[in-house]
């Protein structure tokens, strides 16, 4: 046995043990959602997306979003959306209240007709505006819809192979991602299909230490199945800032709270 | 030895193979990558027009059928809005205007109020919080409550029934009220009132483009005899006002609401002027709203109170009524959602004025809304059935948005029953119509 073959053997036994006993699953699934929706008790982001179709022709959809989790540890968190473009949507505004436990209230509010509409509850992987990234790409996945495992550890990631739970409420058969060991933060998800066929990836294309948080501020979503791909830039993010409860209420879908919003 | 090396060829060509078949993605920028070599986007918002956004549109539409003094077309108009919003201090001042070259009309003057000539000026407001709970909204302004889907009971905000029958966009069925709305934000109930000193009718059914049934004349209106109203009053003498409390109360919306003012579209008929009018009303009502299963469920009553016909015996005033609303909306498929509703409006004393007609009228609608092609298409049914008067309403149509600054609309707005029915005297008045916008 040669020295080389002496060294990729430890190697390979090393890699054999770290990836048996390092970290449990459930607590990078666990820390991977904090990181990519839960940073800081509040927050803010500028969210430019660029829809490009199959065809390469592109779409723009820019809004603002606010975020705050509860006071209590539940897991459960609002969300306020301000549309600010394209123009004719300018001012339209949208709340959701989200449950852990799935049940969330959504309200629209159509400026033009001074409208305020219930939303009823929702697949959660439809399109969100029309772009490439579902609902729960935006305000998260319940992590009970899955299971998950550890398949794989390389130096910079986890690597999760994770199945629904209810094949039903899926249009995946299963999907991989590739957590980031350091921050934590999924760095390339893949949707495959019965067959293992990849359909569906997300990448974060561009990080940054805001706050203390480490952040995705440029990402992409690919659909192979409708085509094409959009894009999200996320510009002047802020977390802590104070937002209070009162502000994801009915009150700021007809005046939105605009220094909040700057 | 040599099976020992074996086992561990075996088991790295394995462990290569697993690296091969699912390559680690390369880090990203700011993790020890390198950013992918896009600019950061930069909106600026800094010119005049940059600040001003709106549409022009060209609008047309046919008749589908024969209408005695009616032109073909019922719809042919230009129209451009222009929109803007400014910060003075922590105010805001919101502004939105329409101009309209209307080809099918030959009455081309301005009227602030109706919106009719080449100006609608559709929104023109000063927004303020002058307490911390408080909002006030001062100006021309759009209002809307209540928890009907195109079925109204506690809103009693200008409506304009000719531009939703003929097929201009949703946005149109709102008129403008000149008024003043406070909201005062409390843990109780949040209360509001909006108060417009001068009373606002709907942009109701006169015969000038739509026909409808004269229960006066007894028959369909015709296009040279459009109905002329006698205004219930200057502002301040005649005035409307709006109230509701509303809160939250675990996952339900409730709400109770209240109106003092008139008939919205002329109710009844002064014989010493020869004009119609809009007599008292006094509405009182309450609704709630929540979720129910995987759908939302709306419930809504109003009572209405015609002051100027307490008992009902007034033959020229329209009776009093009660009007109930159930609604039930849920997502049935992908992007497809179908929603439900039954209606009634019991007319409180029928027969006390010697009059005929059902004492109930009882409306279903369905509606079913889907959207295609990665939302740009969406495609819209809505049906109004009135099984006590067995006439129907069919709203179709289909928006495509061919790229954020283009969007083609087409539609028709069906109509069928007997003649003096609430939708068959609309008979003739079935159209077809196609739009196409520049949004800028």
């Amino acid at each position: 046995m040669n020295n080389r073959m002496k060294s990729l053997a430890i190697v390979t036994l090393a890699f054999l043990v770290v990836s048996a006993s390092a970290i449990d699953v459930d607590e990078i699934v666990s820390n991977a959602s904090k990181a990519a929706y839960y940073q800081g008790k509040d927050g803010k982001a500028k969210l430019s997306m660029t829809i490009t179709d199959a065809q390469g022709r592109e779409r723009q959809r820019e809004l603002t979003i606010l975020r705050r989790n509860n006071d209590d540890e539940s897991g459960d968190q609002k969300f306020f959306v301000y549309f600010e473009r394209p123009s004719d949507v300018k001012g339209t505004t949208f709340l959701v209240w989200k449950r852990a436990d799935g049940d969330d209230e959504r309200w629209l509010y159509l400026p033009a007709l001074d409208l305020v509409k219930r939303i009823a509850a929702s697949d959660e992987r439809t399109s969100f505006v029309g772009a490439h990234y579902f609902y729960e790409d935006v305000s998260g996945r319940h992590e009970s819809m899955d299971t998950h495992e550890l398949v794989e550890e390389t130096v910079d990631y986890y690597v999760l192979k994770s199945t629904p739970r209810d094949s039903k409420l899926a249009e995946f058969a299963s999907y991989r991602s590739w957590i980031h060991k350091g921050t934590f933060l999924a760095v390339k998800i893949e949707y495959g299909d019965e067959q293992g066929e990849v359909y569906r990836t997300y990448e974060a294309l561009d990080v940054q230490q805001i706050d203390g948080y480490y952040t995705v501020v440029k990402g992409r979503m690919t659909d192979n199945r409708i085509g094409g791909y959009t894009t999200v830039t996320n510009r002047e993010i802020e977390y802590g800032i104070g937002l209070e409860d009162g502000l994801f209420d009915e009150r700021s879908l007809r005046n939105p709270p605009r220094r909040q919003l700057k | 030895m040599k099976r020992f090396k074996r086992f561990l060829v075996t088991s790295s060509l394995c462990t290569l193979a697993a690296v091969v078949a699912a390559e680690p993605p390369a880090l990203p920028g700011g993790l020890g990558g390198s950013p992918l070599s896009t600019p950061q986007v930069q909106v600026t918002t800094d010119s005049f027009w940059d600040e001003v956004s709106g549409f022009a549109e060209l609008r047309g539409g046919i008749r589908l059928s024969y209408a005695p003094g009616y032109g073909d077309e019922s719809l042919g108009e230009a129209r451009v809005q222009l929109k803007t919003e400014r910060e003075v201090g922590a105010a805001l001042i919101e502004a939105s205007v329409d101009f309209l070259a209307d080809g099918t009309t030959s009455e081309h003057s301005f009227d602030w109020e109706s919106g009719r000539g080449p100006v609608d000026m559709r929104a023109l407001s000063l927004s303020f919080s002058p307490l911390r709970d408080v909002d006030v909204k001062l100006g021309r302004q759009v209002a809307t409550w209540g928890v009907g889907d195109l079925v109204f009971i506690n809103d009693l905000f200008a409506k304009d029934w000719n531009s939703f029958l003929l097929g201009r966009d949703l946005e149109y069925l709102k008129a403008p009220q000149d008024s003043v709305r406070l909201a005062y934000f409390n843990d109780i109930a949040d209360l509001e009132v909006i108060y417009s000193p001068r009373f606002e009718s709907d942009r109701f059914i006169d015969g000038d483009r739509l026909t409808f049934w004269d229960s006066m004349s007894g028959r369909i209106t015709a296009k040279a005899q459009p109905i002329e109203v006698a205004s219930p009053g200057d502002a301040f003498e005649a005035n409307e006002l709006h109230l509701r409390a509303s809160r939250l109360q675990g996952r339900y919306e409730l709400a109770a609401y209240g109106y003092l003012g008139y008939w919205k579209s002329p109710a009844g008929f002064d014989q010493s002027l020869g004009l119609s009018t809009f007599p008292s009303l006094n509405v009182f009502g309450g609704s709630a709203r929540g979720p129910l299963g995987r759908g939302i469920v709306s419930a809504e009553f109003g009572s209405y109170d015609s002051k100027s016909d307490p008992t009902g015996t007034e033959v020229m005033t329209r009776n009093s009524e009660l009007r109930l609303l159930l609604g039930y909306e849920q997502e049935i498929g992908k992007e497809l959602t179908a929603s439900v509703q039954y209606y009634v409006e019991r007319t409180r004393d029928v027969g006390a004025a010697g009059g005929l007609g059902d004492r109930d009228r009882e409306l279903f609608t369905l509606r079913l809304r889907k959207q295609l092609w990665q939302q740009t298409l969406t495609l819209n049914g809505f049906a109004f059935h009135s099984p006590s008067q067995k006439d129907n309403y069919f709203r179709l149509s289909a928006s495509w948005k061919a790229s954020d600054a283009w969007q083609w609309d087409v539609g028709a707005n069906l109509f069928g029953g007997d003649e003096p029915t609430f939708f068959g005297q609309f008979q003739n008045s079935s159209s077809a119509h196609l739009s196409l916008r520049r949004i800028f």
